[in-house]
């Protein structure tokens, strides 16, 4: 696979890609600390969505003003094909990888 | 409720972020405060802060040459890297600066406390506090204590008074709590209007009806936690030794420090039966608009002026009072203004301490000197060591550098530091700040809402210490002219080496200010608590009279005591003499002059006073112990006798009046020598020493003059005693010497964190010794070493790397010591009993800052001194 992709910025393009059309910074925010339960700075998530556009991987609109983000609009994320493309690759990686490991019995630690 | 996030992280953002970004990035942050703003405010603002300051990134910057020239990070870059190499230098003025900036910050944090006094009412710019004058003759004589009706009168009366309150000290008391007893001794009376007009955060109960009922008692949370541990205490109940049976309505948030109404408990006025078992004529005059027993608060509407209340006051007065009696003057102080600006006005309730605003200011001044010392060593050593850096500078500006980038490159180099510095210094002050606490006695905090509110402020300084520091060296070193340095190998120049010298003699010069004037403190302060007051204050104990069947039985019980071997004497008082409380003022006329009262002070003792007090008699007799014929006796201090025909007068019939319009005639029978019943603070007044059965005042303090040998056994004898007549109190008693220093508190706590600034400040002028002398002897190392060569011995060297020091502190010593004098004489004019000041005293410091920099510069220099000189002359 000839692009790169981090793993934070991995976890950032899926949750993108599984809020389909409604990804924000926060939205994203909420969902990452959900499911890692680790503390993620909104700042992170804010250079890793810079990345993904600048390599292509989304694409943002603008959203309309709300009272609660002090008159500031949304910036929402969308997948693009060759995003999606990249997690397809990146998930077929790691499935081949996965399936080779051979049935071993773990002993218990 | 939609919480306002805090603006000046945001303007933050706004300043530094690309606009094409701002949206999502102020948008989003904006929007998790929210989300986090309805846990917690204080949280959420220091994520948003946390969040801003993290997405200060170099992808998120503007492109405008501050943040995207390279040349900024090259500054930071060659910055860091100067501070590493010089390590010596970097070391002295990281130390220096981080011990300022702790001393700094911990004595704002003291002043922030001072003046932030009753500042967390909302209502604050409209509380007043009615203080009555009692004028006499010597003109105003202010007190807080007015009568207890005028609170509910004015409410009633005065349509511009929005509300009003009195307040009332509680006796200290027994709790029980369910057969659990406890001793408490700050406590208020006060109305429901309480919690209406004073913002204390009440953490259970409704505001409007917890004192709305009698027997209501609201408790402080420590106390509550004292009582019933981590159960609701609302519903239970509680008994008060003095005032009966009280239901828990509320529990409070502990008082603030900084607040001028100090108590632990609150219980609902209802005075007729508080008051049951209090015999004589007190309850009576506490109710009656005579009183003055009690302090009223008053709110007054938005609009209303207080010059509208003090102007109509008299007409309120005329209309409650006798017809016959003139009123006396009330007016408001403002409940902001009660902290400093009651001094002179008497009276308080419970343990609250009165602020002295100059002591405020003398603390920011040192706070300022302490912190300007460390950034005189950084201009110091910088130029003394702008040699080493001259070839940079000329490099850079030959490849094309104007002067104000390389001011800016220097300039943030300060900046690296005294950042760094900065966080050093809080991180000490949190460190230290409980050792700092036991000395003030204020739990002083640095937690993290203040530094929110003071972040600006914090910020300001950083850059105003980096401009104190680094200006003039940026400059300095930024006109360098490329050609000259690049060519010839040094740069000097005139005004720099004077602009240092001046600026070392300044470091002497204020230390010998800061080191003189602690020695005159420390002198006068002690000559204060150690000097002889007139009366014998060693060996004697006074014990508090709570109870009237103590008063009762007094002559019963001192007979008891004076069985004890180890026990002296035994005297009754009215009230100990002492400057921690006040005696009665009242006034003297002599029958045959009637048109001249003299305003006086009054206590009451029995005839034992004297003997038990240590006072003695210039001429006259003791009482005699006849009480019928006691009570119409009187002596008076030399000070009083002046006013009348001194020693002819004994044997005169006098007519004394008290403030509440009692009077009796009483003969004259002897005059003491002066004694100070006050602080020292103030000049011996007249005052009349009456028998302790009088129409007054009545027994308060019994005296014990006991011997020193096995002083716990006699103060448990006493304890028991005192038990047998009074099972409702514990017994208080403290030592005269004590009371006498409790008067001082505040100069003693002031003497302590001055001592504590001034030696700082010393060691931080050291410091910069340090670094100048080794400099110095550095930069000299090849004229030292032709000196040894020449046949200089060691010492001699030592003697001329000393002589400029000497110099130094010869001419600050010279300028100083003058300043020295008046301003300590200035300052000791407050004091009625003042140390002299001459040079003398002086030379002490003189000798100490000597031999500290003599021992210094040696230290330093001796390396040299004494090494081979083929060191530092070869050059291969």
């Amino acid at each position: 696979m000839e692009y790169q992709l981090g793993e934070f910025e991995e976890l950032v393009l899926l949750t993108v890609a599984a809020q389909h059309n409604e990804a924000y910074g926060v939205s994203i925010h909420e969902f990452l600390t959900e499911e890692t339960k680790k503390k993620i700075n909104i700042s992170a998530i804010h250079v890793a969505l810079k990345r993904l556009e600048k390599k292509g991987f989304v694409d943002s609109r603008f959203g309309g003003i709300t009272e609660e983000r002090g008159g500031r609009r949304k910036k929402y994320y969308i997948v693009t094909a060759l995003g999606k493309k990249v997690l397809d690759a990146s998930h077929d990686l790691r499935t081949s990888i996965y399936q080779r490991i051979p049935s071993l019995q773990f002993a218990k630690i | 409720m939609h919480q306002q996030p805090p603006k000046w992280p945001l303007k933050f953002l706004r300043w530094f972020c690309r606009e094409d970004y701002l949206d999502e990035i102020e948008g989003d942050i904006i929007e998790l405060f929210h989300y986090r703003s309805t846990k917690s405010q204080k949280t959420a603002s220091l994520f948003l802060i946390w969040n801003v300051i993290r997405s200060l990134r170099w992808v998120n910057l503007k492109h405008a040459p501050v943040f995207k020239s390279g040349l900024i990070r090259n500054y930071f870059k060659v910055g860091f890297r100067a501070l590493i190499k010089d390590r010596q230098f970097t070391a002295i003025n990281l130390v220096g600066l981080s011990i300022g900036t702790a001393v700094f910050v911990a004595i704002l944090l003291l002043v922030y406390h001072e003046l932030s006094f009753d500042q967390f009412h909302s209502k604050s710019d409209r509380i007043f506090q009615v203080i009555q004058d009692f004028e006499n003759h010597d003109g105003s004589d202010p007190e807080i204590y007015t009568s207890s009706q005028l609170a509910d009168a004015v409410r009633q009366d005065f349509s511009f008074v929005e509300n009003s309150v009195t307040i009332h000290g509680a006796a200290s008391t027994w709790f029980d709590v369910s057969g659990k007893k406890f001793f408490e001794e700050e406590g208020i009376v006060s109305g429901p209007q309480f919690f209406q007009i004073f913002d204390f955060n009440l953490l259970s109960g409704d505001r409007n009806l917890v004192l709305k009922n009698k027997r209501s008692i609201v408790l402080c949370e420590s106390l509550s936690r004292k009582f019933f541990g981590f159960e609701n205490p609302i519903g239970k109940e509680v008994t008060l030794s003095h005032y009966g049976r009280f239901e828990v309505t509320g529990i409070m948030e502990d008082v603030p420090a900084n607040s001028y109404i100090q108590f632990e408990y609150l219980i609902s006025q209802d005075y007729e039966t508080y008051f049951e078992q209090t015999a004589g004529w007190y309850p009576s005059w506490f109710l009656s608009w005579n009183g003055n027993g009690a302090t009223t608060y008053v709110l007054l509407h938005e609009a209303a002026d207080k010059v509208e209340f003090e102007n109509q006051i008299p007409n309120l007065l005329r209309k409650y009072l006798d017809g016959e009696e003139r009123p006396n003057r009330h007016f408001l102080l403002s409940l902001t203004d009660l902290h400093f600006g009651s001094n002179g006005i008497d009276g308080r309730v419970n343990h609250y301490v009165k602020g002295d605003l100059r002591q405020v200011y003398f603390l920011i001044v040192i706070a300022c000197v302490v912190l300007s010392m460390a950034c005189f060593n950084y201009i110091n050593i910088a130029t003394a060591r702008a040699v080493r850096r001259s070839k940079e500078v000329g490099i850079r500006k030959t490849l094309g550098a104007f002067q104000h980038q390389v001011k800016t490159q220097f300039l943030v180099e300060v900046f690296v530091l005294v950042l760094v510095s900065f966080v050093l210094g809080l991180g000490i002050v949190s460190v230290l700040l409980p050792y700092f606490n036991t000395v003030t006695g204020i739990a002083l905090e640095l937690n993290t809402s203040l530094l929110l509110k003071t972040f600006p402020y914090l910020i300001g300084a950083i850059i105003l210490v980096t401009l104190l520091a680094g200006s003039y060296p940026a400059f300095y070193l930024s006109a360098f002219n490329p050609v000259f340095i690049l060519t010839k190998a040094k740069a000097s120049s005139r005004f720099n080496s004077l602009l240092r010298n001046g600026l070392i003699t300044l470091q002497y010069v204020l230390s010998i200010l800061i080191l003189s004037s602690l020695v005159v403190i420390t002198r006068q302060y002690s000559l204060l608590s150690h000097a002889s007051l007139g009366f014998d204050s060693e060996e004697l104990v006074i014990v508090e009279i709570n109870s009237g069947s103590v008063r009762d039985n007094f002559s019963l019980m001192k007979q008891e005591l004076l069985t004890h071997p180890e026990i002296k004497n035994v005297a009754g008082l009215t009230r100990m003499i002492s400057g921690y409380r006040s005696p009665t003022s009242i006034s003297v006329t002599d029958p045959d002059e009637p048109e001249k009262a003299q305003p006086m002070r009054f206590y009451g003792m029995d005839e034992d006073g004297l003997e038990t007090l240590g006072l003695s008699l210039k001429t006259g007799s003791n009482f005699s112990g006849d009480t019928r014929m006691d009570s119409l006796s009187i002596f008076m201090n030399e000070q009083a006798a002046k006013l009348f025909d001194g020693e002819e007068s004994i044997g005169k019939w006098l007519e004394i009046d008290s403030d509440q319009n009692e009077n009796f005639r009483a003969r004259l029978i002897g005059i003491v020598k002066d004694f100070h019943f006050n602080s020292l603070h103030s000049p011996i007044e007249p005052v009349i020493l009456g028998y302790f059965k009088n129409p007054f005042i009545s027994l308060d303090d019994i005296v014990i003059k006991v011997r020193g040998n096995s002083l716990k056994e006699t103060l448990s004898y006493i304890e028991e005693i005192h038990n047998e007549y009074d099972d409702n109190d514990i017994m208080t008693w403290e030592f005269a010497d004590d009371m006498a220093q409790r008067a001082y508190q505040k100069e003693l706590i002031f003497r302590d964190i001055f001592m504590g600034a001034s030696v700082i400040a010393f060691c931080i002028v050291i410091l910069g010794i340090i670094g100048l002398a080794s400099y110095n002897v550095t930069v000299k190392s090849k004229e030292i070493g032709i000196r040894k060569i020449l046949g200089a011995s060691p010492t001699l060297i030592l003697k001329k790397q000393a002589s400029q020091f000497v110099m130094f502190i010869a001419i600050a010593a010279f300028l100083t010591i003058p300043l020295c004098i008046y301003i300590s004489n200035k300052w000791l004019d407050n004091y009625a009993v003042r140390m002299d000041v001459s040079v003398f005293l002086f030379i002490p410091v003189l000798v100490a800052i000597l031999i500290v920099t003599l021992l210094v510069v040696v230290a330093v220099a001796n390396r040299i001194a004494t090494s081979n000189p083929v060191n530092s002359i070869r050059n291969e």
